[in-house]
């Protein structure tokens, strides 16, 4: 921070710096032809009395009954002069002809201003008093060769200048050398020696600086100098190169202060988006996702196995704006706690008509996978494991390992000690292989669009075909885009965006072993296991076959392959989902725009579930329906007003959402047909019917936005929202949610008119307050009524509600300071930010005594806060942007986070407790989620246990205090619960993380490198590091694991009964810090090389423009981490487990992917 | 620029829109979706009480009738009693039952109390949202209405069972120091989340439970009556489990004439004969079922369920190595005690031949001699054991279910009672007569020696082993509680033999200190 305050306090001294040096130079801005209405001094009449005057005096004289203004500079013009008027002309141009002829001023009328300087001393003394100056003339034109008016033409360090009139000409004298500088927004400044002649015909290009961006702000836009909140922008052309099935995952390392985690390479699987860290502990944090204007229905891990990004088409999308400071966000009230993401699809523009083809084709292989133990390592390592219990006899696999299901009658003859040795001297099973093959990607996209004066469209098709790393998964997805616009009157616009997908999702098992048991409560799935099986339970010394041919144990879960055989096992859902927006736009009058919106988000799934009797006892299926439905209606007006260089933009509306779901599924046993449908059952079947429906979630809201701007130097916004939700009690449904920011433009100030250079600086800082309430909607009394004593149901209290609870709050200060600098080519945006979140909404856990056995021992409460604080910084560079065509650009952003518990509950902090979620606690004075578990010590070189450091028992019990005592003991179970200590400062959240990309373009050929980079996290690796029977493990464990001859092994001596030889329990995986690791990781996320094919070759085919690229996503991993992916992602349901276990690695990850795609793409 | 006028028809326009706009945002819309209540449980109608009272049964089980409050505390009271001897040389017990064979109560965040702790306050919830809402309002006007007292008589049944099992677990025993802060009175919906009292004293609490007696005896019927009751009213408490409760608390108080009666009324009723074999009250797996001298019992059973077996049936039941969930390590081969061989010094049931003779050890345990046990983990014990086997006939290998009902209140319980209470006031020929009603049906010839207390003591040592009785009845005498295979001698009965509050208590509840 300390470096920050430097930068802004230097930043300061600078403009100052700049400012001091501006009085030497600046005079005055001129300007001659732009306007015919002007009126020349000649023409304008003033009496004025004769008599002695003042300079300042015959001014003010002027000044008052003309449109006439002076500009000068004090120190060089002399005010307090007093010069004796005689000729008594009314005529300006007389008068001042006098005062020059008494004086050593000169004058120069431009337009309506008169510049005043002193008169320049000349060499030669015989020359006229415009000697010193040319006058050159010439025309500004845009890229497309037409006049560009008012455009600002100055020389370059000196006091004159003009702009161009309507025709784009200008005319201004010069001296003979120096540079001419052209300047108009939107365009790139140019700079041209006056050496070079004295007309000229000038082609500004456009600028692309992200400046003149247009920005969206929710419910408006605005250009970004304009803009006083912190939003980041992603382009779609950015997004595009990176080829990921939906947007969420291309943001990764985009934008500072967006955190983005992949969770999978399973087709479908979303990606974690967090703005600015976690700012919560028992509520969400995720952000808010709003597609042209339309807040998305967002389930965390989706529907039917699709994530909720993925209808959104990547190549759609026109821009992305990441709303981040409660500025931006507070007229999204209450969801915009947590960041609004802000997605603009395209359209058809007035003029302009194009084709587009792409086409892609993919090939993917899992990332990071860690290898597991052969057959024989593992019989090996089990075998030692056994015998280091003292055993005096073999390991055996049905009466120690229980290898074999309970569907298996004489499971001692059915497989042997034998048998596994033979499998194992044979290499082992290996059962992923046939379950994996290589995944590919092929998409398809086409889209067209055109506009006209009346109307425009943009369609698009999409067509992807996802196949999975494992055999079973295959996520086909069909989408029809189709925006309109029409402008059916001049001051009435209406538009529709129509979006449809259809995807089909033949979902792989991905679950662990788990044997079929037809007796459950719920009919059980069958024989399960997939991915999770082949890496876990499914161990490489069972047989695939018996010697009869028979499958081995089909009904046991531990094998995969009979499991997942197509005609055996099929979980397909097929999603329907349809977002339509419609807007009407009503421009009454001058400046007032009327606009109402309204958008539904219908998503329908129909799953299918088969089993068929090989696996089971009987064939079973399901057939699940779920319907989420989202409808968004809301109206506001627009009124925009300048009064001279105040400019206002008012924003008055209102909005309603309101979204709701339902589900059944039915299911049915003994299925006559193998048929994968259900179709009609008969006769002995058992069908169940499970249906639900859930509370609607409602929301109304008033908003208000008040945007002004003096003289497009200072911004300032206020913006207020109310918001009322169904989710709280009825005397607490209303939040109000204000903002305020400002900007000042320093670089338009006049004293900062050359900043060196700098060319552009805005200061920008803002306060604002947004509200969380993503909660369970669950604040009212729940019961659990399933529970059956006997014959009779039973209700069951599983939740006390809470009916006095309110919103989150989050108080948001920023500030940050926009730069750009040599002529664009460097430009960028640090900033600092602090999130005080009050009156959390906290789980709070209840006693016992409360009675809340099952459901929540814990109830929502309006306590405690937290502090989250961080820095942002993005630079975006033009490294090198030669003659010869070669260019190297670079773009880096960097945010650094760190959050602070700043109270709990009393009880909590008075008992020096905090709220312990998993191996972490959470407690006042410390970070979210820092891990809380045994600190491990060291293993004994003699004896191959662990040790761990003891704790202060009495001191604990006593005060809650968690002190070492210094003391080392053995790991038992009991002894890490015991021993617990707060490892400060090693959380699974990460500290920092960001993005960096380069490009390089030489003639059509580009070349983009993309890294993504987090860290300061830790990692809890809780996976397949113990020597087990019942489970594979990985194959480093061999080297890893102590034994007499490896002493030096970092991993404990490897018991089978988890037990020491004095009988002692030993402490698993995941009670100690020994399985903890950094999780810092660099990732060079794409590569994308493309070739833009020469226009000359292709306009002979009347193509337009045409590309052919090679993509590759997930190259290179740098980590030290040696688990599975160091990239993870926490998808629990419960709000609390997901933002403070965020590190925690358990289960059977599944591999991200890496792809190498090839494509071509051909505008016509 | 055009000026706004207010009175042009634009302007109407636009104000109408606005006003369409604000006009529908009312908190009605809001409202619809429902509103958030008090806080507690709110019921509805009859059923909704009905419903509360059954799955207060259900959580009385612990989560997912894994650890509960309805019989796992046997597990307490027989290691820190005198019957068992503990297994822990076998590496099948944990460091929970070695504190409380150790009678070490310093840990107070073992799994098990902490659950039963957790499961009895759950029953006391749903039974006080059931007593409050018809204190409050009254029965429900609707075609159940006629259930209201039944349900109520069970609500106050539940409060007093509950009450009753934890006082036991976690107060000292009741004349030893009433004063003693005891356990959390709940006898009201709490105000709110944040209410939590302070422990009441052990006076207040057996205060507590006979006046809920009272309200059970007077509302619960004598019995399930098809054509009022509901089916699921089958396994639930009648006014003769209020009875045995009432019988037991008294016993444990020492008011014996009140004992005495409530142990006449269930059984002068003639409806708890001990007609059957031993077995017969602990083989059933079916709802509705139950065996002659069964009063009350506690369902586990029915084909649909997942439930798992209460703790007690995996820590003192014998399972079969060749049964079904035997296979492996999956359920059940950790049984941790056999009995004492003090126990069976006192019993006799060290003589196995002769032991043999008795219908409960022939049926209710099984026993091996040295080197003889099937299971692998025990095969190396060199001497005969006798292990319980009440538990768990529904694991047998050809049973497809996992478990069986748990018999909590047999009248053989209440023959010996009535039998001690009959021979403390001198009437000896009752004492006798109840004594030989137990015997006779375990097989054995009527006793015809001299009445002592020790003979009563003896048979009920054979008869209630492992089911929750045996430190309870020393207690109640107050008597030594003998160290048993520990070593000679035995503590008084007023020494620490309860657990101390849970620590997440401790922990959350302000008023409850260390």
């Amino acid at each position: 921070m300390k470096n920050l305050l430097r930068i802004i306090i230097m930043s300061v001294k600078f403009v100052l710096y700049g400012y001091a040096f501006l009085l030497f130079t600046m005079v005055s801005v001129l300007a001659g032809t732009a306007s015919g209405q002007v009126k020349s001094i000649d023409e304008i009449s003033i009496p004025i009395q004769e008599g002695e005057l003042s300079i300042q005096e015959i001014f003010k004289t002027i000044e008052d009954k003309s449109e006439l203004r002076f500009f000068y500079y004090d120190r060089k013009v002399d005010i307090k002069q007093r010069v004796e008027l005689t000729s008594g002309s009314a005529i300006v141009s007389d008068i001042l002809q006098e005062v020059a002829g008494k004086t050593n001023l000169h004058f120069k009328q431009i337009n309506n201003t008169i510049a005043v300087n002193r008169r320049p001393k000349t060499k030669n003394t015989n020359s006229s008093e415009f000697d010193d100056f040319k006058t050159v003339s010439g025309i500004v034109r845009d890229d497309s060769g037409d006049p560009l008016p008012g455009v600002t033409v100055f020389v370059e360090g000196a006091s004159s200048g003009t702009v161009t009139d309507l025709d784009g000409r200008f005319s201004l004298e010069t001296p003979d050398t120096g540079y001419l500088i052209f300047s108009f927004i939107g365009f790139q400044r140019e700079r041209v020696n006056l050496e070079g002649g004295n007309d000229f015909d000038i082609t500004l290009k456009p600028d692309d600086d992200y400046l003149q961006e247009v920005v969206v702000t929710g419910y408006g836009s605005q250009i970004k100098r304009e803009v006083t909140g912190n939003i980041a922008s992603v382009k779609g052309e950015d997004l595009a190169k990176v080829q990921v099935p939906s947007f969420d995952a291309a943001l990764q390392g985009r934008a500072a202060g967006v955190q983005v985690n992949q969770g999978s390479g399973v087709p479908g699987a979303p990606s974690r988006i967090l703005i600015r860290g976690t700012s919560s502990i028992s509520a969400g944090s995720e952000p808010l996702i709003v597609v042209d204007g339309f807040p998305l229905t967002q389930e965390l891990t989706g529907q039917g196995g699709i994530n909720s990004f993925m209808s959104i088409n990547p190549a759609d999308i026109q821009d992305i704006q990441i709303l981040k400071d409660a500025a931006a966000t507070a007229i999204y009230g209450s969801r915009g706690a947590n960041g609004v993401i802000l997605v603009t699809t395209k359209s058809g523009k007035e003029g302009q008509s194009s084709v587009n083809f792409n086409y892609s084709y993919g090939v993917q292989e899992p990332a990071n996978m860690v290898e597991l133990a052969s057959g024989s390592q593992w019989l090996r390592m089990v075998d030692q494991a056994f015998a280091n219990d003292g055993f005096d006899r073999v390991w055996d696999p049905v009466v120690d390992g229980g290898l074999v299901s309970s569907f298996v009658d004489s499971p001692n003859q059915y497989l042997t000690r034998e048998m596994v040795e033979n499998v194992a001297a044979n290499g082992g099973t290996d059962w992923l292989s046939p379950l994996w093959r290589q995944g590919s990607i092929e998409d398809v996209n086409v889209s067209a669009t055109r506009g006209t004066e009346k109307s425009s469209y943009f369609l698009s098709f999409r067509y992807q075909d996802h196949k999975g790393l494992m055999n079973a998964q295959r996520l086909r997805t069909y989408g029809v885009r189709a925006n309109l616009d029409f402008n059916i009157l001049d001051n009435l616009k209406t538009g529709i965006k129509n979006n449809f997908n259809y995807f089909e999702n033949e979902q792989g098992q991905l679950g662990g072993s788990s044997e079929a048991n037809p007796n459950g409560g719920r009919p059980d799935r069958g024989n399960r296991g997939g991915y999770g099986a082949a890496i876990s339970g499914a161990v490489p010394v069972l047989p695939v076959f018996m010697d009869d041919g028979s499958y081995f144990d089909p009904f046991g879960g531990r094998n995969p392959i009979v499991a997942n055989l197509p005609s055996n096992f099929l979980d397909k859902a097929e999603n329907y989902r349809n977002i339509t927006n419609l807007f009407v736009d009503y421009r009454p009058l001058e400046g007032l725009s009327i606009r109402a919106e309204g958008g539904i988000d219908t998503w329908y799934t129909k799953s299918t579930y088969h089993v068929s009797d090989a696996i089971r006892i009987s064939r079973y299926g399901e057939v699940g329906n779920t319907l989420r439905n989202n409808i968004n209606i809301n109206a506001y007006a627009t009124y925009n007003k300048k009064v001279d260089a105040h400019a206002f933009n008012l924003v008055l509306g209102a909005e309603r959402q309101r979204r709701n779901f339902f589900r059944t599924d039915a299911r049915a046993e003994n299925l006559v047909s193998s048929d994968f449908n259900i179709g009609e059952t008969g006769g002995n079947n058992v069908i169940s019917l499970v249906t639900g429906t859930f509370p609607e979630f409602r929301i109304q809201s008033y908003f208000a936005r008040l945007n002004y701007n003096f003289n497009e130097k200072y911004y300032a916004m206020a913006s207020f929202r109310r918001d009322g939700a169904s989710v709280f009690g009825r005397d607490n449904r209303y939040g109000q949610f204000p903002a305020l920011s400002a900007g000042w433009i320093i670089s338009e100030e006049d004293f900062a008119s050359n900043l060196g250079p700098v060319g552009f600086l805005k200061l920008r800082a803002s306060f604002g307050r947004t509200g969380n309430a993503d909660i369970p909607n669950v604040l009212e009394n729940r019961y659990v009524t399933w529970p059956a004593y006997s014959f009779g149901s039973g209700i069951i209290q599983s939740v006390i509600g809470v009916p006095d609870i309110q919103w989150e709050e989050i108080n948001t200060y920023d500030f940050s300071l926009d730069f750009e600098a040599y002529d664009a080519r460097l430009s960028g945006s640090f900033g600092f930010y602090q999130q005080d979140v009050k009156n959390m909404l906290l789980l709070n856990p209840i006693p016992a005594s409360q009675g809340i056995l099952l459901g929540n021992s814990a109830i929502w409460t309006n306590i405690g806060d937290l502090r989250n604080r961080g820095a942002e910084f993005s630079l975006n560079t033009v490294n090198i942007d030669s003659p010869g065509g070669f260019s190297w650009r670079t773009a880096f952003n960097l945010t650094l986070v760190k959050d602070k518990v700043m109270s709990l509950v009393p009880r909590l902090d008075q008992n020096n407790l905090g709220i312990v979620q998993g191996a972490t606690i959470t407690r006042t004075g410390n970070r979210l989620g820092t891990y809380f578990m045994a600190e491990h010590a060291f293993i004994d070189p003699d004896t191959g246990y662990e040790y761990i450091y003891e704790i202060d028992q009495d001191l604990f019990n006593e005060t809650g205090i968690i002190e070492k005592t210094g003391e080392t003991i053995l790991a038992t179970p009991a002894a890490a619960q015991q021993n617990r200590v707060e490892l400060e400062g090693k959380s699974g959240l990460p500290t920092y993380f960001g993005g960096l990309q380069n490009t390089f373009s030489y003639k059509g050929l580009d070349l983009t490198v993309f890294f993504s980079f987090q860290g300061g996290n830790y990692l809890y690796d809780d996976n397949r590091v113990e020597v087990a029977g019942g489970s594979n493990f990985r194959a480093d464990l061999k080297d890893r694991i102590w034994t007499p001859d490896n002493p030096d092994g970092t991993l404990p001596r490897q018991s089978y009964l988890k037990r020491t030889r004095e009988n002692e329990p030993i402490a698993r995986p995941g009670s100690t810090s020994l399985y903890l690791q950094d999780g810092s990781f660099i990732r060079l996320r794409n590569v994308q090389l493309s070739y833009t094919l020469p226009a000359s070759l292709l306009s002979r085919a009347r193509i337009k423009g045409g590309r052919v690229y090679v993509n590759a996503t997930n190259l290179l991993t740098f980590t030290d981490y040696d688990g599975f992916d160091p990239e993870v992602a926490n998808f629990d349901a419960d709000r609390q487990n997901r933002n403070l276990r965020q590190g925690f690695i358990g289960g059977n990850p599944f591999p991200q992917l890496r792809t190498i795609t090839g494509g071509v793409s051909f505008t016509f | 620029m055009k000026s706004i006028k207010f009175n042009s028809y634009t302007f109407k326009t636009v104000l109408l829109l606005f006003m369409t706009l604000f006009w529908s945002c009312d908190d009605q819309w809001l409202e619809e979706v429902g509103t958030v209540s008090n806080g507690f449980s709110d019921p509805r109608n009859t059923q909704d009480l009905e419903q509360l009272v059954n799955g207060a049964l259900w959580v009385a089980g612990g989560s997912g009738g894994f650890r509960g409050i309805h019989g796992n505390q046997a597990i307490y009271s027989a290691t820190i009693s005198d019957v068992g001897k503990l297994m822990d040389e076998l590496g099948v017990v944990g460091q929970d039952a070695i504190d409380w064979y150790g009678r070490d109560f310093s840990n107070n965040t073992h799994s098990q109390p902490t659950r039963n702790w957790e499961a009895g306050y759950a029953v006391l919830l749903a039974a006080n949202a059931v007593i409050d809402w018809v204190d409050r309002n009254g029965p429900f006007n609707d075609q159940q209405s006629h259930w209201t007292p039944r349900i109520l008589g069970e609500a106050h049944w539940l409060r007093a069972w509950v009450n009753f099992n934890l006082v036991k677990i976690f107060a000292p025993p009741y004349g030893a120091d009433n004063d003693a802060p005891a356990i959390i009175i709940k006898n009201r919906l709490p105000n709110s989340a944040f209410d939590n009292p302070a422990p009441s004293t052990v006076q207040e609490v057996y205060d507590q439970i006979l006046a809920d007696l009272d309200q059970a005896i007077a509302l619960l019927p004598e019995e399930y009556d098809p054509d009022r009751d509901p089916p699921a009213f089958v396994d639930r408490q009648n006014k003769m489990a209020a009875h045995f409760l009432a019988m037991r608390v008294n016993f444990q108080m020492r008011n014996w004439e009140q004992a005495e009666e409530h142990a006449d009324v269930i059984l002068n009723s003639g409806r708890y004969p001990l007609n059957e074999d031993p077995i017969e009250a602990w083989n059933k797996d079916q709802f509705g079922v139950k065996g002659s001298e069964v009063v009350f019992q506690y369902v586990t059973s029915g084909s649909q369920t997942n439930w798992k077996p209460p703790v007690i049936s995996r820590w003192l039941g014998y399972s079969d190595p060749n049964g079904r969930w035997n296979l492996t390590d999956r359920f059940n081969n950790n049984q941790i005690m056999s009995l004492s061989e003090h126990f069976k010094s006192m019993t006799g049931w060290d003589n196995h031949e002769e032991a043999m003779n008795d219908k409960r050890y022939q049926q209710l345990f099984i026993s091996f001699g040295p080197n003889e046990d099937p299971r692998p983990t025990y095969q190396g014990l060199n001497r005969r054991e006798v292990w319980g086997h009440k538990w768990y006939r529904a694991g047998e290998p050809e049973a497809s279910n996992r478990v069986s009902s748990l018999p909590l209140m047999r009248s053989a319980e209440a023959y010996l009672t009535r039998s001690f209470l009959r021979f403390s006031r001198g009437e000896e020929a009752g004492a006798r007569e109840d004594l030989n009603v137990v015997r006779n049906r375990a097989g054995l010839e009527d006793f015809t020696g001299p009445m002592t207390a020790e003979v009563i003591e003896v048979e009920r040592m054979k008869e209630l082993v492992f089911e929750d009785d045996r430190l309870y009845y020393l207690q109640a005498l107050e008597k030594e509680i003998p160290n048993g295979d520990r070593g000679p001698g035995g503590i008084p009965w007023t020494s620490r033999t309860w657990q101390s509050i849970p620590q997440n208590e401790i922990d959350l509840n302000p008023n409850v200190d260390n």
